[in-house]
């Protein structure tokens, strides 16, 4: 079963496109699946800012390369957007 | 040099118009706009004045930034005493006003004692007058504006001016530029009502020079490319601040039913995606974004509501393209209140850029009148019949016009939250700080923010720190003090330059600032002396603060916040850790357990 990923706001300038062709159902889950290696196969750089959460809790940076992600996880990447 | 060295004072009560030279002294020391501003505020104002007397001053500034062709150089604020709080008072504004004022020659505006009769202030260029404005009194800002641009046949002149809102006091007035950027916060709209001023006008074509305009250029094409090639920025571009709605909601800091919750079910209606999204008529409520003067960023929305909907179908008034929804509108006019509908949230801010109210406090006030019905303090007697539930959208535009007119239970609501409450006996049902409504971010999940609500000498700001990223890092406070407090320093000179804070949020950084500064200013800009200006300009708020009556017990937030743990999200079962990070952050601040700033503070700062 794939994961659900969610890229919010400018997270999807960093995809081919703007993120125009994003598709977040089309990334199955592995056992070896983390958080980080998640965001890399999305394709997000190694210095884009997010944080991440995962069924609704969030999970620290510090977690991301041992948090192991299962099948029809709701992973959601978000800039730390600044506010106005 | 960058600044025009000019103040014009004007003397209301008098009817005088005198120009003045700029301290320069002061100018080296305080920068410009918010800085400069307060300075000549402390200087001449005593803090214990009550807000709404002819003893109170109200200062439009500039920063030596504004009005050249750095990005984003089109800032100017508005600083008094703000009757919504009693403590100093610091509006930040865009649009094209403080670009045209500087251009015109001006680094300053001080209007002291109050006119016998309404009047706005004309300029053109070095010429000054006071016009009368009695036939303005009494008119929203969106017939205002091509009032006074047909009276002297000019379609260029920029205005900055108040709606009925400020003419009756309403705490939470502001003062509206280009009929949709305003200096929001703490009623500065009221204190200019209070002085029978209802406009400012103004055509600058003088220029602005800079010291160096060969390093200038380079300095300003620099932070240009920087802002460019930024991917932040590229997002803020695309989407405004309206993205912040999926981030706040999805990490659990998204203020709901007057902080009652802290997740909101019509997040998504109320988004970035759905502002850009044919709704079931096929009508979609964003045109295109917008820029400030020189902004290469546009973060500005401009919208127009769908024709059928139940605000505007008998309103052609507001079937026009205005400014729409930012992030803070979204929350305010959306989840604060329970509202899923977008086209009514733009329709309520449509109101407040008519009738010239903080769209922000507005909303806060609202969710408190909502609540107060909830637990039946107020009821249908007391509303004028209204039915004020959570989640009606209806009862959110009714409302907000009343409030606009001063009109029965309006004009309660037009006080703020904090007097509403108390006078219907449940004064913790207020979402404030120092009697300033909370913005749309959750003290127990962004614990940092929390601390900046509590400690920004304004009232509850979320625009006086830059938490952001580490509060969406952890919930734990460790850390906070620190970074709230270097942001405080660093946000207090940007804010002093004339340049838009955000600029700063979407990748400059500190150095850019410092380089324009220096090549715009002369003398010997670094980041040093740049952060340190702006802790000198915190102190200074803080001390007008103190003399002004607010003290320790001051710098604090609702039960709710530090009592009710949060519901949902990433700070589930969690409060906010006021009591660990605010003796720390006085301590880092070089202030005593009671938040007074020691001799050694002030004396370092050059404030002793």
């Amino acid at each position: 079963m794939p994961l659900s990923v969610k890229l919010i706001g400018h997270l999807l300038e960093y995809l081919p496109d703007g993120g125009a062709d994003f598709d977040g159902r089309a990334y199955p889950a592995s056992d070896d699946m983390t958080v980080t290696s998640l965001a890399a196969k999305v394709g997000l750089p190694e210095d884009a800012e997010f944080f991440v959460m995962v069924n609704g809790d969030h999970v620290v940076e510090d977690d991301w390369k041992t948090r192991c992600l299962n099948p029809d996880d709701e992973v959601v990447f978000c800039p730390p957007l600044k506010g106005g | 040099m960058s600044w025009q060295r000019t103040i014009l004072r004007v003397n209301l009560t008098a009817g005088t118009c005198t120009h003045e030279p700029l301290n320069m002294e002061w100018a080296e020391e305080y920068i410009g706009q918010r800085g400069l501003g307060t300075k000549y505020l402390s200087e001449e104002v005593d803090a214990a004045v009550d807000p709404l007397s002819e003893a109170n001053k109200l200062i439009i500034a500039t920063g030596p930034l504004t009005g050249t062709a750095s990005s984003t150089g089109g800032r100017w604020s508005a600083i008094t005493k703000g009757p919504l709080t009693g403590a100093i008072a610091c509006s930040n504004s865009g649009g094209q006003f403080g670009g045209e004022l500087k251009n015109a020659g001006y680094d300053m505006l001080i209007f002291e004692g109050r006119s016998p009769s309404p009047v706005y202030l004309y300029l053109e260029n070095e010429k000054a007058s006071l016009v009368p404005a009695d036939h303005l009194w009494g008119q929203r800002i969106w017939d205002v504006e091509p009032a006074i641009k047909d009276a002297h046949n000019d379609p260029l002149i920029r205005i900055a001016s108040i709606g009925p809102a400020g003419e009756y006091g309403s705490r939470y007035a502001c003062i509206v530029n280009d009929l949709h950027r305003a200096a929001g916060r703490s009623g500065v709209g009221a204190v200019m009502g209070s002085k029978n001023l209802k406009a400012i006008a103004v055509r600058g074509t003088a220029g602005v020079t800079v010291d160096d305009s060969k390093a200038f250029m380079a300095a300003a094409q620099k932070a240009t490319k920087a802002l460019a090639e930024s991917k932040p920025r590229m997002g803020l571009s695309r989407h405004g601040t309206l993205s912040m709605m999926d981030i706040t909601n999805t990490f659990g800091s998204l203020p709901t039913n007057n902080n009652r919750e802290v997740q909101f079910a019509g997040a998504e209606k109320m988004g970035a995606a759905a502002m850009q999204s044919p709704n079931e008529n096929g009508h979609t409520n964003l045109i295109t974004n917008s820029a400030c003067f020189a902004c290469t960023i546009g973060c500005g929305r401009m919208s127009h509501i769908d024709p059928q909907h139940f605000s505007v179908k008998d309103d052609p008034r507001y079937q026009t393209a205005s400014g729409g929804l930012e992030y803070e509108t979204a929350y305010a006019l959306g989840s604060a209140v329970g509202v899923d509908d977008m086209d009514a949230a733009t329709y309520a801010g449509f109101l407040c850029n008519d009738y010239g109210m903080d769209p922000i406090s507005l909303g806060g006030s609202i969710a408190a009148a909502m609540e107060l019905f909830d637990v039946g303090a107020i009821d249908e007697t007391t509303t004028g019949g209204m039915k004020l539930e959570f989640g009606s959208a209806e009862a959110l535009c009714q409302l907000t016009e009343m409030i606009g007119k001063g009109e029965g239970f309006g004009k309660d609501v037009g006080m703020g939250s904090k007097m509403l409450c108390e006078k219907y006996g449940r004064p913790e049902l207020s979402m404030a700080v120092k009697g300033q409504e909370f913005a749309a971010y959750d003290g127990r999940a962004m614990q940092g923010m929390g601390l900046a609500y509590a400690t920004s000498n304004r009232g509850a700001c979320h625009l006086r720190a830059s938490p952001y990223a580490h509060d969406f890092g952890t919930t734990e406070p460790d850390e906070k003090p620190q970074m709230v407090k270097e942001s405080q320093d660093f946000i207090a000179a940007i804010d002093s330059t004339g340049l838009c804070l955000f600029s700063k949020n979407v990748g400059l950084e500190l150095e850019h600032y410092t380089e324009q500064i220096q090549a715009a200013c002369g003398g010997s800009w670094d980041v040093e002396r740049f952060t340190t200006a702006g802790e000198r300009i915190w102190n200074m708020e803080k001390q007008f603060n103190l003399a002004a009556g607010l003290g320790h017990g001051d710098d604090t937030l609702p039960k709710r916040i530090l009592e009710e743990p949060a519901p949902s999200g990433a700070a589930k079962g969690l409060v906010n850790r006021l009591d660990v990070m605010l003796p720390e952050y006085y301590k880092l601040r070089g202030w005593d357990q009671n938040g007074v700033p020691t001799a050694d503070t002030l004396s370092r700062l050059g404030l002793g």
